[in-house]
């Protein structure tokens, strides 16, 4: 079903080409002019001393994935099963709710990957500092465990809303909170120590503090990739009885 | 004959209301059952039951011998369920649509373009293929979502209202290959549309208030229901006193007066002989005489009250 629901995009990206490739070339464009520009000249050096435009880097780029995931999903699940109802199509496929959601899991992220390593090649050409090779292996893996956690929020979302204006409020409402809550554009070190201790212990900041940690400190800490990653895999099972629920199937 | 569908004392409540209620009887293979009834009757979410896109609340649902609840993935590939809605996706091309769905059920690109081919030259479709569904019109998606049903080689087509949004050449197409599939094929539809019920079926079901009021084929339900003729004549004026007289001749049932106009219900077509010779004094301009069909029974008013 992954090939599947991957070749459908694949049709979907072969006929809206330049709708495409604007996203991928404009948006990461976009992020750096309005944040990187702008919030350089504020914060210079993170509080390790990184450059600043290199620190924001990796957030620069899971806000653009997150852009993406948002997108496919919204249109996949959300949109399909409110609409015009051709989700039923995929839940009369015979292939069980936890095929199902992996399925879309795995679909939606292989894409934003994809668009996401585009996209860091657009931006290492706007940022000053250069870009180390290993930049373009590691970010994409963390990526994809914070894409994990993103997709089941987003797919829980499709599953629970029936209104597209829900939708868009708890959406925004989310978006504020990730480019201010979990260290996209600046530290969570720079609120008070107990809200920064709660952020930083959130699941969903922990891929990027742990992917800045070894980009600019070469150190991993596994307990912060394990615990996100046992939290998606939790939330695949809450997601596959929930939209059993939901659909009465 | 062998069941192909088999409903037990299957409920299905909404809200604390109640949608389907204990619904028990079969379907045999390769039948062409047709489901007609009000709206609210039911019927679409009868469909969705049997095709497994909803669960009921009681009783079991069989699809050749399978409880649905239980193995419902093995069911699946079985059965094909076509939706009332225009279900596709609108930034794909009708041939995306259809192989994306032929792909689901894990059939090889070969095997599902063979099959497109044969359907779309069958139903007039193949120079919209490569069309976004999206500027296509209705009664060509329903087409192309008929297809996209049958990709898969099902052996039960279960259809809310088919040719829904049809030109009567692509009623004709659909129903010629519907027709055509007519034994291999178990074949449950509803229908708005009663004129294609009474030229298609091969069993009726009406449903009402989310039970199965009648059941059988359109000569038995009519035979049992109505034997009646309806008739209608049209005069120049038709006094009062005449229709009280003409109304009360011993086997005219149920007259009413509609403008100049007496119609009246009647088992034989002699009672209507009975009423020219008593209407010979008034100026006929002109008469009726039909067999009752579905429409009629479909009624309300003599659904619920019968002719007396």
């Amino acid at each position: 079903m992954i090939k599947t629901l991957l070749v459908r995009r694949i049709w979907l990206i072969k006929h809206r080409p330049m709708t495409t490739l604007m996203f991928v070339l404009f948006l990461p464009a976009l992020l750096h002019i309005f944040i990187v520009m702008g919030m350089k000249n504020l914060v210079v050096v993170s509080l390790n001393n990184v450059p600043y435009d290199l620190w924001v880097f990796p957030g620069i780029i899971f806000l653009f994935s997150l852009s993406s995931m948002f997108t496919i999903i919204y249109r996949d699940m959300f949109g399909f099963r409110v609409y015009n109802q051709s989700f039923n199509l995929l839940t009369l496929a015979p292939k069980s709710k936890f095929h199902l959601i992996i399925a879309i899991l795995a679909s939606s992220i292989i894409e934003s990957i994809i668009y996401a390593f585009l996209a860091m090649i657009v931006l290492s050409f706007f940022i000053e500092s250069p870009v180390d090779f290993s930049f373009y292996f590691i970010i994409p893996i963390f990526t994809t465990l914070f894409l994990l956690l993103i997709g089941n929020i987003v797919i829980t979302l499709s599953i629970l809303t029936e209104r597209v204006s829900s939708f868009i409020y708890f959406i925004i409402i989310f978006f504020i909170f990730m480019i201010l809550g979990t260290g996209i554009i600046f530290e969570l070190d720079f609120f008070p120590v107990g809200i920064s201790n709660i952020l930083k212990n959130n699941p969903i900041s922990m891929p990027l503090i742990e992917l800045r940690n070894l980009l600019f400190t070469k150190n991993l800490d596994l307990k912060f990739v394990t615990i996100p990653l046992a939290v998606s895999i939790a939330w695949i099972f809450l997601n596959t009885a929930l939209i059993k629920k939901k659909l009465k199937q | 004959m062998e069941a192909s569908i088999t409903l037990k004392k299957v409920g299905k409540l909404i809200n604390d209301k109640t949608i389907l209620a204990g619904l028990t009887f079969g379907i045999e293979k390769g039948s062409l059952v047709a489901i007609i009834g009000d709206n609210e009757a039911g019927k679409s979410m009868l469909l969705r039951v049997i095709s497994c896109l909803e669960y009921q609340e009681y009783g079991q649902v069989f699809i050749n011998g399978l409880d649905s609840k239980k193995r419902r993935i093995e069911i699946l590939p079985k059965i094909s369920y076509v939706s009332h809605e225009l279900d596709l996706d609108p930034w794909l091309t009708l041939e995306e649509n259809i192989q994306f769905a032929g792909m689901l059920y894990d059939i090889d690109t070969e095997t599902i373009n063979t099959r497109l081919t044969q359907y779309a030259r069958e139903l007039h479709l193949t120079r919209y293929l490569k069309k976004l569904v999206k500027n296509i019109s209705p009664g060509i998606i329903r087409k192309g979502i008929i297809i996209r049903s049958l990709i898969h080689d099902p052996e039960i087509l279960i259809m809310d209202d088919p040719t829904a949004f049809m030109d009567a050449e692509s009623y004709r197409q659909t129903w010629d290959m519907l027709l055509r599939m007519k034994g291999e094929k178990t074949i449950l539809y509803v229908s708005q549309s009663l004129k294609e019920v009474e030229d298609a079926h091969d069993r009726i079901l009406v449903l009402e208030d989310g039970k199965i009021s009648l059941d059988g084929s359109l000569d038995k339900l009519l035979g049992g229901t109505f034997e009646f003729h309806q008739f209608q004549i049209e005069f120049e004026t038709l006094p009062d006193d005449l229709f009280q007289k003409l109304s009360k001749l011993p086997k005219v049932k149920n007259a009413s007066k509609i403008g100049q106009s007496i119609h009246f219900y009647g088992r034989e077509r002699g009672v209507f002989f009975d009423v020219l010779k008593n209407a010979v004094s008034a100026t006929m301009k002109d008469i009726s005489v039909k067999k009752l069909g579905l429409q009629d029974l479909m009624d309300a008013k003599y659904a619920k009250d019968g002719i007396h």
